[in-house]
């Protein structure tokens, strides 16, 4: 789809280059040459985009050097007297001509301003393009900005969580909404042809994708008997159907297994359809009466998703769902007291947490662009006023100002165009190195593709750019004052007016460039406090993976726990294997669950306690390292048939048991999580020490943790503490497993410091692509601080040698050059730091342990500012020190 | 304009000239299929861009070597915007010339016992 739209403005571009063909050859054969040009560019697409940009290059070459030639031939047949239009095209042409000579006679002017362009083409570009995919384009549903998603809870704790019965009356008794879905996340074991493989799926309502508004690719969704238990069916993704199937055709009816259990193919979803995220298989979802029982509104496991009905708004629907929510807190005090419920926009809430990061990336790649469009000016300007001698003459030769403009704007233009190619092609390169680089916790960005609106908006920015400061001094020089500028280049001086602009360019450049400094430094310096927290646990050596056991084959608790007990046994008889611990809730893994609990002995409040619930196997704190507080850890003894018992962490214990001794006190808890579980009152056994869970940079949040025994759930992470490079032993836990269950897929093997790591590869990533800008920022910064020192320089070659001449030391003369330059820097420096203050308070959020304005991140910044300026200056006043009096006052 | 006379007066060719004369012997193509027929027949050595096949093609034209056909592909492949051309009963006798120009050439080289190395001189062309 991109090759199409892609192909289509290369074409436009190519019917635009034909203009500097000879006319007549342009009469007879442009539109046959248009299609000639696509048919070229249909043939090499399918080698890929590398090789469509290739041949477009190509092509625009090959047509540069035949019009040449063309013209070159066509005088004989030129008519003797040429036509007024005509020879307004020849003399285009010669100014082209002669503009691309000057480019080329000066190839590091050409290659540094190509190079600045095309560095800001492209950064902003692929910024942008992964903004546009993920946060700006609406979401591949019909009519979008009309789906919500219901939140519920107690202030404070909002989720999108709901119980089936209060799910069903939420949407039933308001009637904001046209529809609703009820979806849950699921994971599945899809065996079959192949190696078995685990792969992430949603039990939905029959009616989720009308309610989404879904066109299938084929197929077609659930219908409402199969919502009601009838038939096993299953719709898959776009993604899962290429990868999985080949993407095939006439899948539709066939048999897949999943979770040992054969599932008819009804539908496959198209691309991009992702909700909840990752999922890539939905089944119907199905309510037991057990679910609608009224003791159950508390389990809150379900989300939904409303589409608004028309004529409603987001405010609307928020107003109709909290008020159904008032009168169910009255109605259900006992659980749902205090409770509220709002809907917000699906995007919004799919972008809610990478939004921050992408904004400043944006604002961050806008500065990028500022700094290469001062710094193309400024190199424009210094060329313009080297050539001011050259435009004096040729006025004075007769040539009009019409002529000059004109000779100085396809100068310009050439030197956009060129930058604007090598923006096309870093574009592509950096879009693609973005996706590859990011994240996963990037929403969306399987459908991001270059936005070509935005690479035209860029490419207009810094063809305007070149435009406007390339026509300044065919603009100044034509105003009039020929003889003065004649004159004084005569001198060899052009005046200290003259370099004014170039220097409040440089400072403007160091301004930005201290801006996205600081920016950078700040997130760097959040970075490293961040690393080292201590999440209460020891990484090192572990290393983890998930399994899910099919109910099919695993129906009764005991089944389950057997597995487990038998897996952990050979696990541990493993050579260089420590200690093996099963576990439900690994710190910064992808299963998790919280409940409320109460005391028993005391009386039951609605905003009571809430705690982390982790299952674990008795191992499990010798494996982590977790230390005990108080009291016992669990042990073998705590199995399904002896007293229910619990830890709780250090957090738990200050919050909700201050001033006590938890110890032998007695909880109950509100959600059990293994099917066959006791639910009775359990026995506070030991305290043990507080970890991070999801985050590094949030509190710890209060736990509890029961035995694994006496709660055997069927989806659980093993983590295996080894002796050595936890990787090397994965082979070995694949035999394991594989053993005990030969279909059973082994998902997301990998060591504990990678699922650790992967917490804040979102931080990571802002970080180093910020330093990437700053870096290019400074180093364009000290580009203009030796542009200019180098050309001050040039102009004052006679008053150094006239200064050398009378006594001054040569470090005088570098000591003046210098001095310039550190004015230029301190100046910038001021004004960055004015601005890094101002939008450092974007930054905040992203902040961890520094504040907006750190001292010692504003000071390194000055520090290394002013080193790469002094290093900038250096050269040319090097340069100045050496000027030879005799020869400097030589020079005219 | 011109008199079906001396067709070694249009001689030298230039390779390009001297190709798309040959892709339209026996075949009346359109400008791509040209640029096809020539990468093929040289193993890709000969690479015309459009512009380059279009000036030539110009020239040709200009000259009468050849013309535009008015036969056309058949309607499922057709495309307004092409035309096809064909070689003319003068673009066909100063293709023999050339021919025979380039014979003698080799001719003499080899009598000076110069023999052909690498690719032959009339497919390298700029790409």
């Amino acid at each position: 789809m991109m090759h199409a739209r892609l192909l289509a403005v290369l074409v436009r571009i190519y019917g635009t280059a034909l203009l500097i063909c000879p006319r007549p050859l342009r009469d007879r054969y442009g539109g046959e040459m248009r299609a000639a040009f696509a048919d070229r560019c249909d043939d090499a697409a399918p080698a890929g985009i590398g090789a469509l940009l290739r041949a477009f290059a190509r092509e625009l070459a090959d047509l540069v050097v035949a019009s040449i030639a063309a013209r070159r031939a066509a005088p004989a047949a030129t008519p003797p007297v040429p036509s007024p239009r005509r020879s307004v095209v020849r003399s285009i042409w010669q100014d082209v001509a002669y503009a691309a000579r000057m480019l080329r006679r000066q190839p590091g002017f050409t290659f540094v301003a190509v190079l600045t362009l095309a560095l800001g083409i492209g950064a902003n570009t692929a910024v942008f393009t992964v903004v546009n995919g993920v946060l700006l384009r609406p979401l591949p549903y019909d009519d979008p900005d009309r789906l919500v998603l219901l939140l519920y809870g107690r202030p404070g704790r909002i989720t999108q969580w709901l119980s089936p019965l209060n799910y069903r009356d939420l949407v039933g008794q308001s009637a904001a909404f046209q529809d609703a879905a009820a979806f849950t996340p699921v994971t599945g074991n899809l065996t079959g042809a192949g190696d078995p493989e685990r792969i992430d799926g949603a039990s939905v309502s029959w009616n989720f994708f009308s309610v989404l508004g879904v066109a299938m690719r084929e197929g077609r969704g659930f219908i409402e008997a199969e919502g009601a238990g009838d038939g096993d069916v299953v719709v898959i993704g776009d993604g899962l159907w290429r990868r999985r199937f080949g993407g095939q055709a006439g899948l539709i009816g066939t048999t897949i297994r999943l979770d040992g259990r054969p599932r008819t193919l009804v539908g496959i979803a198209p691309a991009g359809v992702a909700l909840p995220a990752k999922a890539e298989f939905w089944r119907p979802l199905i309510f037991t009466p057990r679910d609608l029982a009224p003791r159950s509104r508390g389990a809150q496991w379900i989300s939904a998703v409303a589409r608004i009905a028309g004529g409603g708004d987001v405010a609307r629907a928020t107003a109709a769902v909290q008020t159904v929510a008032a009168r169910l807190a009255v109605e259900h005090e006992a659980i749902n007291g205090g409770t509220t419920a709002l809907a917000m926009p699906l995007h919004q809430r799919m972008v809610q947490n990478v939004r921050q990061t992408l904004l400043v990336l944006l604002g961050a790649v806008g500065l990028v662009l500022l700094i290469a469009c001062v710094n193309v000016a400024n190199l424009l300007l210094a060329r313009a006023q080297s050539r001011t001698r050259e435009v004096a003459v040729r006025a004075a030769l007769g040539a009009g100002r019409g002529r000059l403009v004109a000779q100085f704007l396809s100068e310009a233009i050439l030197l956009g165009l060129l930058g604007g190619a090598a923006g096309l092609a870093a574009a592509y390169w950096c879009t693609r190195a973005l996706v590859a680089l990011a994240p996963a916790s990037i929403p969306r960005l399987g459908e991001v593709a270059i936005d070509l609106r935005v690479l035209a908006f860029t490419f207009a920015v810094a063809c305007g750019t070149s435009v406007l400061f390339g026509l300044m001094p065919a603009l100044s020089a034509s105003g009039g004052a020929l003889a003065r500028v004649i004159g004084a280049a005569g001198r060899g001086a052009v005046g200290a007016g003259a370099s004014r602009p170039r220097r409040a360019l440089v400072v403007c450049e160091m301004a930005l460039a201290v801006m996205l400094l600081v920016g950078a430094g700040l997130l760097i310096r959040s970075y490293a406090r961040l690393q080292q927290v201590s999440p209460g646990f020891d990484p090192e050596g572990i290393i983890t993976f998930n399994l899910s056991l099919p109910e099919a084959k695993y129906s009764s608790s005991s089944s389950i726990a057997g597995f487990t007990a038998t897996l952990l046994a050979r696990l541990h008889r493993e050579p260089g294997v420590e200690t093996a611990a099963a576990v439900f809730g690994l710190p910064f893994g992808d299963l998790s669950a919280s409940t409320s609990f109460r005391n028993p002995s005391k009386p039951d409040t609605p905003d009571g306690p809430l705690a982390g619930m982790r299952i674990v196997s008795p191992e499990y704190f010798k494996t982590m390292r977790i230390p005990l507080v108080a009291g016992r850890l669990l042990d073998e003894r705590d199995d399904d048939s002896a007293p229910e018992v619990v830890l709780i962490n250090q957090q738990t214990a200050r919050r909700y048991f201050a001033g006590e001794n938890p110890l032998g006190q007695q909880i109950r808890v509100g959600v059990t999580l293994a099917r066959e579980a006791r639910s009775n009152n359990k026995t506070i056994v030991g305290i043990v020490g507080d970890v991070k869970y999801g985050r590094l940079d949030a509190d710890t949040p209060p736990e509890i943790y029961l035995p694994y025994a006496q709660h055997a759930v069927d989806e659980f992470t093993i983590a295996v503490r080894t002796t050595g490079d936890p990787m090397a032993f994965a082979p070995a836990l694949r035999r394991d497993v594989a053993a005990i269950d030969r279909e059973l897929p082994i998902a997301r093997i990998e060591p504990m410091t990678a699922v650790v790591g992967a917490s804040i590869a979102e931080r990571r990533f802002t970080m180093l692509l910020l330093s990437a800008f700053a870096a290019v920022a400074a180093l364009l910064a000290a580009i203009g601080v030796y542009g200019v020192l180098a050309y001050l320089v040039s102009q004052r070659t006679q008053e150094i040698g006239v200064r050398l001449a009378i006594g001054a030391a040569p470090g005088d003369v570098a000591r003046l050059f210098l001095r310039e330059g550190a004015r230029l820097t301190v100046i910038g420096l001021v004004a960055g730091f004015a601005g890094a203050a101002a939008a450092a308070r974007a930054l905040s959020a992203l902040l961890f342990g520094v504040t907006a304005t750190d001292p010692a991140t504003f000071g390194a910044v000055a520090g290394a500012l002013v080193l790469v300026a002094l290093a900038a200056a250096y050269f040319p006043a090097r340069r100045a020190s050496r000027v030879d009096p005799m020869t400097a006052l030589r020079t005219d | 304009m011109q008199q079906m006379d001396d067709p070694r007066s249009f001689l030298p060719l230039t390779p390009q000239q001297f190709h798309i004369l040959l892709s339209l012997t026996g075949a009346h193509l359109h400008g791509y299929a040209i640029i096809r027929d020539v990468e093929q027949r040289t193993s890709g050595a000969l690479r015309l861009g459009t512009g380059t096949l279009y000036t030539a093609l110009a020239r040709l034209e200009a000259l009468a070597l050849v013309d535009e056909s008015t036969r056309r592909a058949p309607a499922a492949e057709d495309d307004d915007r092409r035309r096809y051309y064909r070689i003319t009963p003068l673009g066909r006798a100063v293709l023999t010339a050339e021919t025979e120009r380039l014979e003698s050439l080799l001719r003499h080289a080899r009598a000076k016992g110069i023999a052909a190395a690498g690719r032959p001189a009339l497919s390298r062309g700029r790409s």
